[in-house]
């Protein structure tokens, strides 16, 4: 699904300079747009390495496997016996909500890989998506933020009356989001007919 | 908006305390993750670039102005605002992109509009799900995503028309 998203987004995107006549255009955006990409992963390359450093921290010092003791009677009922097969890629996963509640999302995505490398660990077919996998992907696009700090920080930049008010509604739009997200799961996955 | 501020340092300040008494040699293990994300990033590069290609090339063309126009009509059935329509397309594509957009809507109709509102709460409710799919998956080389992009997609589908009609109870 991804192969034919990212072909019609792509070819409709040349397309448009095309009939626009935009052909400059177009060379510019790639070369921004390539540009752009390595500038990102320049800052990502800093800032994930210093959180993988602390994160290992957290996984020699315990605190990761307390973390994971906390929230597991939900983690028990979202990933089924995960805790017996790969008790790092828990902690992991604990971690990875965890900071993104905090919204620290840059924060999040070292915990989220470490997660996904674990669960790799554990997956049967490893082209393939694990249930466990598919599950965390669901949690993490709909994650609760407690404080949606940039936001918030954007709208008393620009003067709202009261910048927080979005608060509550962003947690009930995101419960509902991961509601959803875990129904269809739930739906999708036992409608599914197993690959040999 | 004081304890988020003091938040992080404390969190990190705990780590490293904690990391401390508990006699694990903070020096070598921090090197020994530094290590690790080295390599994540190295790993996640190919993804991130791929795709932010085809989006960059998407936004730029005007492209998505086009697709954003021709959804107008469903728009009003649904009595979405047009103005947060940007931000419901932007949203699972690129998380700076959504950013962007954000603050787009809540400039031309005013931070504390519906409009603005209902942007702002979008940004804070749901993930970049094409970015953290291809970037989680690719960072295990695994190819068949199954039905994740799917539930991921009815989860924005849902939370976006969720983060309209609570922004209407709330503020209107």
């Amino acid at each position: 699904m991804i192969n034919i998203i990212w072909f019609v987004i792509l070819s409709a995107g040349i397309l448009t300079f095309m009939i626009k006549g935009d052909t400059k255009g177009l060379l510019q955006a790639m070369t921004d747009s390539a540009q752009n990409s390595i500038e990102l992963l320049m800052a990502l390359l800093g800032i994930m390495a210093v959180w993988s450093g602390i994160m290992k921290l957290c996984e020699k010092s315990g605190i990761v496997d307390a973390l994971a003791k906390i929230l597991s009677p939900v983690m028990r009922i979202l990933f089924p016996n995960l805790e017996k097969k790969n008790k790092k890629a828990l902690g992991s996963i604990v971690m990875n909500i965890a900071t993104n509640m905090m919204g620290l999302s840059n924060a999040a995505t070292p915990f989220g890989i470490k997660a996904m490398k674990e669960l790799q660990s554990i997956n049967p077919v490893k082209e393939r998506a694990s249930d466990y996998m598919i599950t965390f992907i669901i949690i993490n696009g709909a994650c609760v933020q407690l404080l949606p700090a940039t936001v918030i920080s954007i709208r008393a930049g620009l003067n709202a009356k009261d910048p927080s008010d979005i608060i509550l509604p962003t947690i009930i739009t995101t419960l509902i989001a991961l509601i959803a997200g875990l129904v269809s799961n739930a739906i999708f996955r036992s409608r599914k007919v197993p690959h040999s | 908006m004081n304890i988020g501020v003091y938040f992080l340092p404390l969190l990190i300040l705990f780590i490293l305390i904690y990391s401390f008494i508990k006699k694990v040699k903070v020096y070598e293990t921090f090197i020994e993750g530094v290590k690790e994300g080295f390599s994540s990033v190295y790993s996640i590069a190919p993804y991130l670039l791929t795709m932010l290609f085809a989006i960059d090339i998407f936004r730029k063309s005007g492209a998505m102005d086009y697709f954003i126009y021709a959804l107008k009509p469903l728009s009003k059935i649904l009595k979405i605002p047009e103005g947060v329509i940007p931000m419901i397309l932007i949203k699972p594509l690129s998380g700076s992109g959504a950013l962007g957009v954000m603050t787009d809507t809540m400039k031309q109709y005013g931070v504390d509009s519906i409009e603005g509102k209902i942007a702002a709460v979008m940004m804070g409710s749901t993930e970049t799900i094409f970015y953290t799919i291809s970037i989680y998956f690719g960072s295990v080389n695994v190819k068949d995503v199954r039905h994740s992009l799917k539930a991921s997609l009815i989860a924005h589908i849902i939370g976006s028309l969720a983060a309209v009609y609570i922004c209407y109870y709330f503020f209107r």
